[in-house]
């Protein structure tokens, strides 16, 4: 992935720069994209493992993580859902822009993803601010106010809350910044060519991300909602 | 899979997004229907929908070659190796020996494991509420229907 | 080490050496910032060296304090942090990163055709994570050490241990992400970078093993990651993942710890075995009996090794049931592993067999592996554990498979490619001597310990019943007489950078692509891009009755 970064930035040829090791483009291509793959192998394997404690503690504790999930906000999930749902769109629309050639659409898709990626962000920072507010963050020793029974499950569960949460908000962070790399070449017109690679692994990158979302808030925010709702 | 390929159609992206919008939607509405424990299971099914969705379309592994579709599975396998054995621990941790005396009861996990006073030290009301095994759980959720 | 570094420059006469990728270039920066495979392995091997002394030297302290039952050499805590430093350097910075760092990284692109990895940059940045987890291990070292174990079992890691534990789990971690991306860039480089001609089936066995290693690498690693980030947020945070007091459950943490560390009992020995399988063959002229058995023997191992990690567990209060499914799949790799010893003596027979240095290695690992694969199926033995858990069993067990086994296949790996990756040879008589040595005194370190084990000697115990003394002094013999013989071959192999005879392309007669090329290869491994139309390991090429 590494050489991915420098791939076609200068020149407007019809061919990208081969970085020397390679035979041709084709190889170049092929094993950028299955490096790719392989990391987000790798990937499921680091969230697998938060899923695995989150999975046991549910396990054990089930009416603790129903009623602690009462605590988060559906509503806000909900739309956070839809914003980095959309975003995948816009980044997938802007994988085909490379693909055909439109590169300045290209840029703009990569704007609308990370504005949207940033209003995701700003819903999760205002979230974790009220669960600081609520005294419901048991971090540092911090003063935890929770009403209901089993604390010390509900404790565990916005643990793993703000854990998992906080390294997908993380993943997001890095993703924007990347994003935001390849603006500049985008709007110099550079993927005309269709030299899609480099938009297509960050696409891709963007789009692992969002699934791990799509997991994550079925999980996190709709625990049981039926069962604990009028609490 | 080179540049080369055909693009997929934008009509195909709206159409998936689309239909990821529906499975939110559904994803929401299901999860305030009381189902029991389908309610995970319906969470859980739609979400590997929309995970699927994005995997084939907006990741193009439909168009992709085998070894991609190789990554995908050895990376849902791996994942599901490490659950599935895990759970088979936990699930069995208060299985009896088969020889044990029929009439013994059988503990609950929060019996073999107490929590320890600390737990339920914080602050609101649950103390005594220690041992909190699954039956009691039950219970409580049923009086909270009401 | 970067002496070592120096003396390898300085070494060669640049106006009568034909161009090589060591004298291409004469900077330091042309070290530190290289893209070339070839010397991203000499990198690792001099920051491997270096952690392999310390490793060493710490085992070699505490082996003097275990001489008597008393403490007499040094305090209890001092010796839990000693232990501990062993355990983590000789893991995570030595077994894991050793064979496939330098060995690999080193051969890997040359024995499939390459002209590099597929991301050298990607494999440069691994060995600067892997440098900079380690320079996070010896701030801990100087600072005043951690004293968890190597497995920092909570909640002691978590909550009550006073040492440095968060230092060190940021250094594994990152050492963690430098095998997570070697293992990325050997999967793509054997997908994509084979040369024209090289099917999957005349990939050198060596190159099967690694490709096995890094699937557990990409696969493991990451869970490891994510559970010391937890205890980390644990540890810093406060947030109570694995805290018995909230109703968390320390057993969820070995379940995610030994779901990586298990795998990564493979990630030490698999190349290891790759590297017999070349030495075996090489040694005894053979074509490896049952190739495509040994091939798929390393991608089963790589498999089921992720099926048995909660032997460890078997008396940590995990489900009986859990612990006879485990106890069952365990014995299972037995099968591979057997097949691949079985294949490797099968290679001897009719051979013509020379003991030179690699092969004397390669014969110690056969032995010695054997017995550190039996006695773990003892292990594996859900009743037989009960007994020997713990004790000095275990340790004499994995010391036979992880010393017996992959640092002897790595003396000899380095023994067989030295002339390769340096254009010298080492001096023969000096190296036969040193792996007589390495041999004996391995055996007399940890033999004995087996039989501490069974009469129920703990492991990691300061102090002990004196019943024991007489094993334990022969033990620590053993010790000395092993760190002794391995000062010789880091001796002698220096001085061959200078002193050695030059290295013909080929010294062993071996085949292989890698003797195809000249010694020291050339920066881009080969003047032109070989056409690969022999099998791996044809040995009888020439001969009469094969399609010469």
């Amino acid at each position: 992935m590494s050489t991915t970064a420098t791939l076609p930035t200068h020149t407007a040829k019809k061919t990208p720069v081969v970085a020397h090791h390679f035979d041709d483009w084709t190889q170049q291509y092929d094993a950028c994209v299955l490096g790719m793959w392989t990391f987000l192998v790798t990937e499921v394997m680091f969230f697998g493992g938060a899923i695995a404690v989150y999975m046991i503690y549910r396990w054990q504790y089930p009416m603790a993580f129903a009623y602690a999930s009462q605590e988060l906000s559906a509503p806000l999930g909900t739309f956070n859902t839809f914003i980095l749902l959309t975003s995948s769109l816009t980044v997938a629309l802007g994988v085909r822009y490379a693909h055909t050639g439109e590169s300045r659409k290209v840029g703009w898709m990569l704007i609308s993803t990370i504005v949207l990626g940033a209003i995701f962000l700003g819903i999760k920072a205002y979230e974790y601010y009220t669960k600081f507010e609520h005294n419901l963050a048991p971090l540092l020793n911090l003063p935890f106010d929770y009403a209901g029974p089993d604390p010390g499950p509900t404790k565990i569960f916005f643990g793993l809350y703000f854990g998992m949460t906080g390294i997908h908000a993380l993943h997001m962070i890095i993703g924007v910044v990347l994003m935001a790399l390849y603006i500049p070449a985008a709007f110099r017109n550079e993927y005309r060519d269709g030299n899609s690679l480099g938009i297509e692994i960050i696409g891709l990158y963007w789009h692992f991300v969002d699934l791990v979302w799509i997991f994550l808030f079925p999980l996190l925010y709709l625990v049981d909602r039926s069962l604990a709702a009028p609490m | 899979m080179s540049n080369t390929e055909e693009h997929t159609g934008l009509g195909t992206y709206f159409l998936v997004y689309a239909l990821l919008m529906v499975g939110l939607i559904a994803t929401v509405a299901v999860a305030y229907v009381p189902l029991g424990s389908w309610n995970l299971v319906v969470a859980l099914l739609i979400a590997f929908t929309k995970a699927t969705l994005v995997v084939l379309i907006f990741m193009h592994v439909l168009n992709s070659p085998r070894l991609t579709w190789i990554a995908v599975f050895a990376g849902l396998i791996w994942l599901s190796i490490m659950l599935s054995l895990m759970m088979a621990d936990y699930a069995t941790r208060t299985w009896l020996p088969t020889r044990a005396p029929a009439d013994m009861a059988i503990p609950s996990y929060r019996e073999l494991v107490p929590l320890s006073d600390d737990a339920v030290h914080a602050h609101g009301h649950g103390h005594g509420e220690a041992a909190h095994d699954e039956a009691a759980s039950e219970e409580a959720a049923h009086d909270n229907e009401e | 080490m970067t002496g070592e570094i120096a003396s390898t420059t300085a070494l060669p006469n640049p106006e009568r050496e034909p161009k090589n990728y060591l004298n291409a270039a004469w900077t330091v920066r042309s070290w530190l910032l290289t893209v070339d495979h070839k010397r991203i392995g000499l990198l690792y091997l001099a920051g491997i060296t270096f952690f392999f002394l310390l490793g060493g030297a710490a085992a070699g302290l505490f082996r003097l304090e275990l001489m008597t039952p008393q403490s007499d050499l040094m305090e209890s805590e001092t010796y839990n942090k000693l232990f501990t430093l062993h355990g983590i350097i000789m893991i995570f910075f030595f077994l894991v990163p050793g064979i496939p760092g330098v060995l690999g990284n080193f051969l890997i692109p040359i024995m499939i055709g390459a002209r590099d990895m597929a991301f050298p940059k990607l494999n440069l940045m691994s060995w600067y994570l892997f440098m900079i987890g380690g320079c996070f291990t010896l701030y801990v070292t100087v600072a005043g050490g951690v004293d968890t174990g190597w497995t920092f079992y909570t909640p002691y890691s978590s909550t009550y241990s006073n040492t440095y534990v968060m230092a060190t789990a940021v250094g594994i971690f990152i050492t963690g992400f430098s095998s997570i991306l070697t293992g990325l860039n050997f999967i793509v480089t054997v997908h994509k970078m084979r040369c024209p001609g090289m099917t999957w089936f005349r990939l050198p066995l060596f190159v099967w093993a690694n490709y096995a290693t890094a699937l557990i690498m990409v696969l493991g690693t990451p869970v490891l990651a994510i559970t010391i980030l937890l205890v980390a947020l644990e540890r810093g945070l406060k947030i109570g993942i694995f805290d018995p007091r909230l109703g968390g459950d320390p057993v969820l943490f070995q379940h995610l710890f030994w779901f990586y560390s298990h795998p990564a009992v493979y990630i030490m020995v698999l190349p290891a075995m790759g590297v017999i399988s070349e030495l075996v063959a090489a040694f005894s002229r053979n074509r490896i009996f049952g190739y495509k058995l040994v091939a798929f023997a390393s991608l089963a191992i790589a498999v089921l090794g992720f099926l048995v990690w909660g032997h460890h567990m078997f008396v940590s209060g995990q489900s009986l049931y859990a612990g006879m499914v485990f106890s069952v799949l365990s014995m299972l790799i037995a099968i591979p592993s057997a097949i691949k010893v079985f294949n490797w003596t099968l290679t001897l027979w009719r051979g013509e067999v020379t003991f030179s240095t690699p092969m004397l290695y390669s014969i110690g690992f056969l032995g010695l592996f054997t017995i550190g694969g039996l006695t773990g199926l003892f292990l594996a033995t859900l009743g037989i554990d009960v007994h020997v858990h713990d004790t000095y069993f275990v340790v004499a067990h994995f010391h036979y498979v992880m010393v017996g086994g992959t640092v002897m296949a790595y003396l000899g790996g380095i023994h067989y490619w030295w002339p390769k990756m340096t254009g010298r040879m080492y001096p023969e008589g000096w190296a036969r001597f040193s792996a007589v040595l390495v041999f004996v005194g391995f055996n007399l370190t940890f033999f004995p310990q087996f039989i501490l084990g069974y009469l129920g000697m703990p492991r990691r115990y300061h102090v002990y019943d004196e019943g024991f003394q007489v094993l334990n002094v022969m033990s620590t013999a053993g010790a000395s007489i092993l760190g002794i013989a391995y000062l010789f071959p880091i001796t002698y192999l220096i001085w061959s950078l200078k002193y050695g005879p030059k290295a013909p392309a080929n010294p062993w007669n071996a085949v292989g692509l890698e003797w195809m090329t000249s010694s020291p290869p050339p920066t881009e491994n080969f003047t032109e891009t070989p056409v690969v139309d022999f099998e791996a390991y044809e040995y009888h090429r020439n001969a009469a009755d094969s399609h010469g």
